[in-house]
């Protein structure tokens, strides 16, 4: 045939090779995939045609086709390949045009470039499953400004699908010290722009939160998946523990900490204190003590601590350091 | 990569077509689809039409209506079974997960009702179609925000109406501005208006919505118009005077030269030189109190004076109270 003759590219010779191993049940062996299947060189060496088709082999992978490999116990030479129709296919799913146009909108709010082009793909892989012709409008005023979820994030939502174990480089946040941490991942959690990975640390034989911003460098995904299983209630275990901390506010001052919090969860005994006149009682439960004294000692005197004595202390020490800072002497 | 998206096109285009059956497409739809000229839908087409399986005699390849492809109509004939939509990869299910919770979140943040019942029935949908494992992901990018409080401002934008918010700013002082209200953006983790004040030479500013204890919608009408230049939303201020500012402080906080506009950072012997070129004289101030006991000098040394004034106010008072012990 005339078109054996012409040249052709890459995207025909994935095409093809889709086809042909879609269409075969025993599956092809390299030798036949070489000799049968268009866009391969018939008279190519060995080498060169190994090296495309280990190529092709990893594009059908970011493609998302299985491939599957049969009488993988023989010779090399020996093994078939084939594609599965049934974990070739998309489950059920169909979309009117609304969705899929709100579907299409969601890269509005991606930042990473990563992110993006799997979203990209995602989206033309659902175009087919509607009856509509897609329009996409701008009618939506939405402008949203998401922080990118980095790659860290992604490495770990895959781990936690597969049951992959972890390792990485985490930066404690008291001392600063860079320590190498071995960990199952259970969940993933964005809050309060913060992104956080939940799981047990192999190391310290308990459960760990951790910050994905004080990660050093990449995470590092074993290869065994299924190492592990997901207790049940690992959800409720990614609420990190909260401390109460009791404030005295002065009267019309620090709106901004008061919104923070509500009165106190129990009664406070202000009996031996002599507080600022018209002071008020306010309760914060933070997940962070260490970053909330920061933020009380900045309020200076609009913000006294009542308890826990840890946290005043805290705050004290560094309004001891603020005093003697502008070459005045603290105390 | 284009060669990959060329592919994903390609297979999505028989599948699509697939689903058509004998209605089959107008080339135009088909390029308004999948986003793409209806020059590169026809090369796509010719492309497919060669393509098939071994042997590749006419019954081995993928076959259009040939009289339609001329008449601008395509119709798939044969598609040597590739006519099935492709699954996603679990990298596009996470991907696509999170933009769809994200973009709902932003969504109900602004009050677009629309888009976020229609990302219930996606998600939905896509949840009964994946796997049956969890998605291991709690995602809480956006702060929930008073659904009423959203409604009055959006109505308010929409009849260019002028508001009065009772609004609480970073230092915690209450102000009751009046302003003409353009629109709302979603900022993760809060939401914000866009909004100018109506005083002389205002400049355009975010309000963050969680800090507005209330809105009055004002019978006083403005004439709508197009903003962009909005003063920056980081850290509220432009420099007082321009002044560069040096902090030698500890290591761990060399994170305020690599994140503040305008800002750099040397780092030797555990410590890092700070130069911020930007700064708001209260928001310096602040600054300097928070993290005072990590700050080893400050450049010129008067920066810090105010600092250290409050400080000695903060200290007097617990001593006053009787709480340091």
């Amino acid at each position: 045939m005339l078109i054996l003759m012409s040249k052709v590219n890459a995207t025909e010779r994935i095409l093809n090779l889709i086809i042909a191993l879609v269409n075969t049940k025993r599956g092809l062996t390299r030798d036949e995939i070489q000799a049968g299947i268009h866009g391969y060189k018939v008279d190519a060496t060995k080498v060169a045609f190994e090296r495309m088709f280990e190529r092709d082999k990893m594009e059908l992978r970011n493609l998302g086709i299985p491939l599957e490999t049969l009488g993988t116990d023989g010779a090399a030479d020996d093994i078939r390949y084939r594609i599965d129709p049934d974990n070739y296919a998309l489950a059920e799913i169909e979309f009117n045009r609304a969705e899929l146009t709100t579907i299409a909108l969601t890269n509005r709010i991606i930042q990473d470039a990563g992110l993006q082009s799997e979203l990209g793909s995602a989206v033309t892989k659902l175009l087919p499953v509607t009856d509509d012709i897609l329009e996409i409008s701008d009618d939506v005023a939405l402008t949203a400004h998401m922080r990118p979820l980095g790659e860290n994030f992604v490495l770990l939502a895959e781990a936690v699908q597969h049951r992959q174990e972890v390792t990485f480089t985490y930066q404690a946040a008291n001392t600063g010290e860079a320590t190498s941490r071995h960990l199952q991942p259970y969940r993933l959690r964005i809050d309060e722009g913060a992104r956080y990975v939940h799981g047990f640390d192999t190391d310290r034989g308990e459960t760990r939160t951790f910050r994905l911003s004080r990660i050093v460098g990449d995470v590092k995904v074993s290869a065994a998946s299924g190492a592990y299983e997901i207790p049940e209630h690992a959800e409720a275990q990614t609420q990190i523990d909260t401390t109460p901390v009791v404030l005295a506010i002065r009267a019309d001052q620090a709106h901004h900490i008061r919104r923070l919090g509500c009165a106190p969860s129990r009664a406070v005994d202000t009996a031996a204190l002599s507080l600022p006149a018209g002071s008020d009682l306010v309760q914060i439960d933070t997940d962070n003590p260490a970053r909330l004294a920061e933020t009380l000692a900045s309020c200076g005197p609009d913000v006294l601590v009542l308890e826990p004595e840890s946290v005043r202390n805290r705050v004290i020490e560094i309004l001891r350091a603020a005093a003697g800072l502008g070459g005045h002497n603290g105390e | 990569m284009a060669s990959e998206s060329r592919v994903l096109r390609l297979l999505s285009l028989v599948a699509f077509l697939e689903r058509r059956g004998s209605d089959g497409a107008e080339v135009s739809e088909l390029a308004a689809h999948f986003g793409v000229s209806e020059r590169q839908i026809r090369k796509d087409i010719d492309l497919l039409w060669v393509t098939g399986r071994p042997g590749y005699m006419p019954d081995d390849l993928i076959d259009f209506d040939a009289f339609g492809y001329d008449t601008e109509h395509i119709r798939l004939k044969d598609s040597q079974s590739v006519g099935q939509p492709l699954r996603l990869t679990e990298r596009e299910q996470i991907a696509l997960l999170l933009a769809v919770t994200l973009l709902q979140q932003s969504a109900r943040a602004t009050g677009e009702e629309q888009v976020v019942s229609l990302l219930d029935s996606v998600r939905d949908k896509l949840d009964s179609a994946a796997a049956e494992r969890g998605s291991g992901l709690d995602v809480k990018a956006v702060d929930d925000i008073d659904p009423g409080l959203t409604a009055n401002i959006r109505q308010a934008i929409s009849l260019a109406h002028l508001i009065r918010l009772t609004y609480i700013n970073s230092y915690g002082r209450r102000s009751e501005p009046v302003l003409e209200p353009h629109r709302l953006e979603v900022g993760e983790p809060h939401t914000y208006l866009v909004a100018t004040p109506c005083t002389e030479s205002a400049q355009t500013r975010r309000y963050r919505l969680d800090r507005i204890e209330s809105v009055d919608v004002l019978d006083d009408t403005f004439e709508p118009r197009s903003v962009t230049e909005v003063s920056t939303w980081l850290y509220g201020g432009a420099s007082d005077d321009g002044q560069p500012i040096e902090l030698v402080v500890a290591s761990e906080l060399q994170w305020l030269g690599e994140k503040l506009p305008g800002g750099t950072v040397q780092v030797a012997d555990g410590r890092a030189r700070v130069t911020l070129t930007s700064h708001d004289k209260e928001w310096l101030t602040r600054l300097i109190l928070s993290h005072a006991d990590r700050i080893h000098t400050v450049v010129p040394a008067e920066t810090a004076l105010d600092a250290a004034e409050r400080a000695r106010a903060a200290l007097a008072a617990y001593d006053h109270s009787g709480l340091i012990g």
